[in-house]
């Protein structure tokens, strides 16, 4: 049931330049964060780390949620358009199905920009020599990325769903991030989904920013999923459907 | 071209655009005044310098995905409604790409306000040491003007050219993000980004010394050259924005 | 007769595959002008090219008697009043709003809107958001906003599609009102013939781009001469009796056909068939149906 679900997601994506924007988007920090890495290094200490926050930080900071946001705002788009709604609700499938379909489509996104992100450090970390041996945490950290991304997601997919708007969440979704640098700061970061991002990817000290909350970060990343996959299920389930 | 501007208001009813505008506004006041609440003497002494370095770099994170957005939500009910080929019987298309044009400044106009009123309250509120420069705070609204212009004519020309808003809002994306790296590059390379503009006419640097963590602020000569290619390169992007669009058949 | 639309070899192509081929379209004024065609014939396309929404390759259209072009084409569309192809509306803004829109675009008097809401008895529901109607309040909708300004002339691209039955029927009668009421040509364009049967005082057949067929309903049904059959107890022997007698005929479905079906040559015939001894028992005089016209005209099958 959900493969088919999938399938039919997979194939309303066609000819879209949805795919475009997301490899796109990564080459703007990773090209713009290495030459910064390149034009600092008086300041900085030179090395994979510091690498990595040149190209992660923005990226992780305000970024990521805004550019997921889009792809899950352009998924619900094409049901909010041309009273798709009724087709999708008519369709033999059961709700849930409806929304988790989104969900994967929505992570299948996610992780190829995380490993586009991660392909991007290493090549451009080669290309301007970096000394020293990779640290093995960069794997750690993308995956904790991801975790936080796929609780982004699925709260941008409830948004955008319910919001009815293309822009709107996206722009939630910026305002949101900005407003977690601040949340983050005063050490509430675990609270709010966009702030697990920056705390994720590790983006702003070479020492981790999770010390040894990682479990508490799990926890949240899980809640926040758990708990947006179920008020959207809710929401599909209780709502009278406007075509 | 007032009746034509009057239609184009009736058709904003209820959608709310005041309030992605004023959600921009407010979001830019709060980050920028937010470390104001802890300021000493000394912040207070350079309090509008601060704003007035500030918030151009908060407008350059901020603005042009909040364009791309306003610009997008003006031109999608016109698509969504199949509604060119009517208008393109009661008005010439050239018109209604001005005042389509017109109705996004205005918000533009407005958000400039708001940031401009801010400052003031803020240096009121909280006291601010330092005498207010009316001259860069009036440099300080122009720039915003002249920046977000040029940028909202191509939102809005590929919102109008693109059914699929996708590309609009995603150039917005990399408009936001290129915007705010090219910032920390040299004035040589950042000002080849055109979402870098936000930050490049206000005739102010600043000294950041790591040591003491003191920050100094210096006046720096105003580039005029710079500002009128600018506003020539503005004037180019809406002839050819307005060209393409009289070009597109409906 | 004076025509209110006029054009010359209008031709537009897609990629060099001609929609719209050396069209030579007249309507005359005062007339409703049905404009019939299968699905794609070129019907939009020509009626976009008479609003200046598309421009033609070639060719040349005369509205009001101006030739039509940049210039002087908001003038003329002044005067026009259009629905083309899916209706087009805010969805966010009531129906009495949107045709706020449109009367303020046409500088016509506020009170006129209150006129074409009567005209397209949408009263009721002039204050429900417009994304909320049915297609067929859309439609009408779009026809309100088609009135505003007191249009000289109407165009109307397929305007019953997706109305109910009660929705053509009521869509047709006011559509043949105005003329009567307003003073007002109007071009309507549908693939459905007994549509433009019902309501058309002209008629221009389009296929595949080219008008094949235009002039007067009345003379359209003049090539719907009508044919005689008849039933006899011996049909094979009835038909070579009357070509020895220089009448024409010939079998068809169990039938005797006559091809000459003036007074004289049928009584000739059955006068001719009586001698012979063949028993007639039934003369049948059938319409040619508009369907077989244009199967006559165009040589294939229209979809219906």
């Amino acid at each position: 049931m959900l493969i088919r679900c999938i399938r039919s997601e997979k194939k309303k994506l066609r000819h879209s330049i949805l795919w475009l924007a997301c490899l796109a988007i990564p080459l703007i920090p990773a090209i713009m964060g290495t030459f910064n890495y390149l034009g600092n290094l008086q300041i900085l200490t030179p090395g994979w780390y510091n690498l990595w926050t040149q190209e992660t930080l923005f990226y992780a900071d305000f970024f990521y949620a805004p550019l997921i946001g889009l792809c899950c705002a352009y998924l619900w788009r094409l049901e909010h358009r041309e009273h798709n709604w009724n087709m999708l609700m008519t369709a033999p499938v059961p709700v849930w199905a409806v929304f988790m379909s989104k969900l994967l489509i929505a992570f299948r996104f996610l992780l190829v920009i995380q490993l586009w992100i991660g392909i991007l450090f290493l090549i451009s970390g080669m290309m301007i020599k970096v000394e020293g041996p990779i640290p093995a945490e960069i794997g750690l950290w993308l995956l904790r990325g991801t975790l936080a991304g796929a609780a982004i997601a699925a709260l941008q997919l409830f948004l955008s769903m319910i919001i009815r708007s293309f822009t709107i969440p996206v722009i939630i979704a910026l305002l949101g991030s900005i407003a977690s640098v601040g949340i983050t700061a005063k050490g509430f970061g675990l609270f709010s989904p966009y702030a697990l991002m920056m705390l994720g990817m590790n983006a702003n000290k070479a020492e981790d920013m999770l010390g040894g909350q990682f479990v508490s970060f799990l926890a949240a990343a899980a809640g926040f999923l758990l708990l947006f996959c179920l008020l959207s299920v809710v929401w599909l389930k209780k709502r009278d459907i406007r075509g | 071209m007032s009746r034509q501007f009057y239609a184009e208001r009736i058709k904003a009813r209820r959608r709310h655009v005041w309030a992605v505008t004023a959600a921009l506004g407010l979001a830019l006041l709060l980050w920028s005044t937010f470390n104001l609440r802890n300021a000493d003497a000394e912040d207070l002494a350079t309090g509008y310098s601060t704003l007035f370095y500030q918030i151009p770099l908060l407008n350059t994170v901020l603005l042009p995905l909040g364009l791309a957005v306003i610009a997008s939500r003006l031109c999608d009910w016109e698509i969504r409604g199949n509604t060119l080929k009517l208008l393109c019987t009661l008005q010439k298309k050239s018109a209604f790409y001005d005042c389509k044009l017109l109705m996004g400044l205005g918000y533009l106009f407005s958000i400039a306000l708001m940031e401009t009123a801010g400052i003031l309250a803020a240096g009121i509120f909280y006291h601010f040491t330092e005498k207010l420069d009316v001259r860069l705070l009036l440099l300080h609204f122009t720039e915003i003007i002249a920046a977000g212009t040029a940028l909202y004519i191509f939102q809005q020309t590929l919102s109008l050219l693109w059914k699929d808003q996708l590309l609009p809002l995603a150039m917005g994306l990399v408009g936001s993000f290129a915007g705010l790296f090219s910032l920390f590059f040299p004035k040589g390379i950042s000002r080849l980004v055109p979402w870098s503009y936000f930050c490049q006419f206000t005739p102010l640097a600043m000294d950041w010394d790591p040591e003491t963590r003191v920050q100094t602020f210096y006046a720096t000569p105003f580039p005029t050259k710079l500002f009128l290619g600018f506003l020539a390169a503005t004037v180019c992007v809406y002839i050819l924005g307005r060209t393409l669009f009289l070009r597109k058949e409906v | 007769m004076e025509m209110i639309v006029k054009t010359g070899s209008l031709t537009k192509s897609y990629s060099h595959k001609p929609v719209v081929d050396n069209l030579d379209m007249l309507v005359p004024t005062g007339s409703i002008y049905g404009f019939l065609g299968p699905n794609g014939a070129g019907k939009s396309t020509t009626l976009k090219m008479l609003l200046g929404l598309i421009h033609p390759q070639q060719g040349h259209i005369q509205i009001f008697g101006k030739t039509l072009d940049t210039k002087n084409r908001l003038k003329i569309l002044q005067n026009i009043g259009s629905l083309i192809e899916s209706p087009s509306y805010y969805g966010h803004l009531t129906g009495r709003e949107n045709l706020e829109i449109v009367r303020t675009l046409k500088n016509a008097p506020p009170q006129e809107i209150d006129h074409v809401l009567r005209l397209v008895r949408m009263e009721d529901q002039q204050h429900k958001k417009a994304g909320h109607y049915s297609l067929g309040m859309k439609q009408r909708l779009g026809l309100a906003a088609a009135l505003l300004g007191q249009p000289r002339l109407l165009l109307l691209d397929e305007p019953t599609n997706g109305l109910d039955p009660a929705g053509i029927q009521e869509m047709r009668e006011l559509i043949t009102s105005l003329p009567r009421q307003a003073d007002m040509t109007i071009i309507v364009s549908s693939h459905l013939l007994s549509e433009i049967d019902q309501m058309a005082t002209h008629v221009g057949i389009i296929d595949k781009g080219q008008l094949i067929f235009q002039d007067s309903l009345s003379s359209l049904h003049e090539h719907s001469r009508c044919r005689l059959h008849l039933r006899t107890t011996d049909n094979s022997g009835a038909v070579s009796a009357l070509t020895q007698k220089g009448i024409p005929a010939m079998e068809e479905d169990d039938r005797v056909l006559l091809r000459n079906t003036d007074d004289d040559s049928v009584a000739r015939a059955i006068r001719h068939l009586v001698y012979a001894g063949i028993g007639i028992w039934r003369v049948e005089e059938t319409q040619m149906s508009l369907e077989d016209i244009f199967l006559k005209l165009t040589g294939k099958k229209v979809s219906l």
